[in-house]
């Protein structure tokens, strides 16, 4: 894109090196700042420069706090004896939209992955064990993405903990809901007939 | 099972053509250079979805264009007509369309539609290289077994994640024991189905070469091939621990089952040492038949058999010889190539058989006779 504005030009290169913003919707924003009357440029360069700067990760689950523990890990109400394990932040936003769980969380920050320079050191694993050994903790419920990385990112942790002392569980994977059978992929379908659940009423 | 017309655009030296296929025998005959294997090519590449003989697909989009389409009318062994088109664009994913639905992924096509090609590359391919033994077998296996090609995929990614971790092992001074077994232990049950299931095919298809092999070369010579494996005589993860040491130096995994390979006897000796020239030909030749012998007897449709070439410098009794076999046993459809342009037809008219001989004198000049 040539720009006749070299001021357009930067802010069109800064703002499309987001993710999911190309270059088209870029120039959109950008203009939209300049004609826009109340400030509003000024006022997100602002909030963007205090998030950058204030935002903490909770001491505990790592996930994204204003505090040094997160309103999740200091909610008197939750079930302190349940950790789901989630790779990334989206994915903890993503199960509490469901407001299924009602436990605490640890984010890992990724999976094991050597191909990507991804190791048990680049992730929030040990910090995991550590908090399996302090706490008293009756289940890990690992809901990491049901690849060949993630697989193995479970297998490891259940290595490195006392699996006398707690249950682990992973999320079921099967047929999506309201998806039809004949659509399921044979992986999919095949896992879901293999790991069935006794049928009961009201579920 | 056969292919009733194929259309052909922009794939390698052909812009834009249709073939009428005969069900049983295609004869195509021209120069060399003129375009008979990328003919033959792309009868397979619509079966299997990929090219027998280059890997890379946007290779084989003619030069200058962006784009290249096959298209294949398929009549399965119930007659059930089925309309396959393969479409490979300059940077942007193959698309395959079954009945003008595209296929959400490409394996779902393979296995569907059967194939052997027997291409002269094949002899030196086989002979010198274990990786093109390896891939003789996978190629063989995931044309009737879904499953398999799932396994290898999945070994094949942790192999590369172990690989990558040794090399990381090296370059960080450091080792984790716990981690490296932890993925070794994840290859184990890939392995070990992928073990399984090459034995299976090997048991298989060796008592079915020794006969082949002893049927068309006439030949008093004992040939047979043996599966080797480090699988056979200890288990995967006992062989891995065992190489642990030698990994690190080397970064990358030493044992398991990407390194099998097939042995080729003759006279109880190293075929390669042992044979003539003849006898090698004869021997892949056997092979690639029982190949094709083992799919047919798993696999509910009849593979298309695709000979490029494999009449070279045979005489004429040899080549009566075996197109005779071809014709009297239980083979489906069938393309042979030739540079000579009446050797195989003055067998075929002898043999008083029916078929579609196609002239390429070059892609744009095609003539189509009907006998």
């Amino acid at each position: 894109m040539n720009l006749s504005s070299k001021l357009l030009q930067d802010t069109v290169n800064a703002l499309s090196s987001l993710p999911s913003i190309g270059k088209k919707s870029a120039l959109r924003l950008a203009l939209h700042l300049i004609d826009d009357e109340t400030n509003k440029a000024k006022k997100i360069a602002n909030v963007l420069g205090i998030l950058k700067e204030q935002i903490k990760y909770c001491v505990h689950c790592h996930n994204i706090s204003d505090l040094d523990e997160c309103e999740i890990c200091i909610n008197p109400v939750r079930n302190r004896k349940v950790l789901c394990i989630v790779e990334s932040i989206r994915d903890v936003i993503a199960i509490e939209e469901t407001q299924e769980f009602s436990g605490l969380y640890h984010v890992l920050g990724g999976v094991i992955s050597p191909m990507d320079g991804i190791g048990p050191d680049q992730l929030n694993i040990d910090q995991l064990v550590q908090r399996v050994k302090e706490q008293e903790i009756d289940e890990l419920i690992m809901a990491l993405s049901p690849t060949i990385e993630g697989e193995t990112t479970i297998y490891y942790i259940t290595k490195l903990i006392d699996l006398d002392k707690l249950k682990v569980t992973t999320i079921a994977r099967g047929v999506a809901f309201g998806g039809e059978l004949e659509y399921a992929d044979e992986v999919t379908l095949g896992r879901s007939i293999r790991s069935r659940l006794p049928y009961s009423v009201g579920h | 099972m056969h292919i009733s017309s194929l259309s052909l655009t922009n794939y390698k030296n052909y812009t834009s053509q249709v073939y009428d296929l005969h069900n049983k025998l295609n004869l195509v005959v021209g120069l060399n250079g003129a375009g008979k294997t990328n003919l033959l090519d792309a009868v397979y590449y619509t079966c299997i979805g990929k090219s027998y003989l280059s890997t890379t697909d946007r290779y084989n989009i003619r030069k200058g264009e962006n784009f290249l389409r096959l298209e294949g009318i398929f009549y399965n062994n119930d007659q059930e007509k089925n309309n396959i088109a393969i479409t490979v664009e300059k940077d942007k994913k193959k698309t395959i369309k079954s009945d003008g639905k595209n296929y959400k992924r490409i394996s779902e096509h393979v296995g569907n539609y059967p194939c052997v090609m027997i291409s002269p590359t094949d002899v030196h391919g086989l002979l010198d290289a274990s990786e093109e033994r390896r891939k003789f077998i996978d190629q063989s296996i995931t044309q009737y077994d879904k499953d398999y090609l799932r396994q290898l995929l999945e070994y094949n990614k942790l192999l590369k994640q172990r690989n990558a971790l040794l090399k990381l092992f090296a370059e960080q001074k450091s080792y984790n024991k716990l981690l490296i077994n932890t993925i070794s232990e994840k290859m184990e049950r890939p392995a070990q189905k992928i073990h399984e299931a090459r034995k299976t095919f090997v048991d298989r298809i060796s008592s079915q070469f020794s006969a082949t092999y002893k049927h068309i070369s006439e030949d008093k010579e004992q040939a047979r091939i043996e599966y080797k494996s480090s699988l056979h005589d200890t288990p995967f993860l006992q062989s891995l621990s065992e190489s642990n040491n030698r990994d690190r130096i080397l970064q990358r995994t030493t044992k398991g089952i990407h390194k099998d390979d097939l042995k080729f006897i003759m006279n109880d000796d190293q075929l390669k040492v042992y044979a003539s020239q003849g006898q090698l030909k004869s021997f892949i030749m056997a092979l690639k038949l029982s190949q094709y012998k083992i799919i047919q007897s798993v696999h509910k449709n009849t593979p298309i058999l695709l000979l490029d070439d494999i009449f070279d410098k045979l005489d004429q009794e040899r080549v009566k010889f075996i197109i005779d076999i071809l014709l009297k046993e239980d083979y489906g459809q069938i393309f042979i190539s030739d540079t000579n342009l009446y050797r195989v037809e003055n067998i075929l008219q002898i043999l008083e058989t029916n078929y579609h001989k196609f002239v390429i004198e070059s892609t744009e000049s095609i003539s189509l006779e009907k006998h």
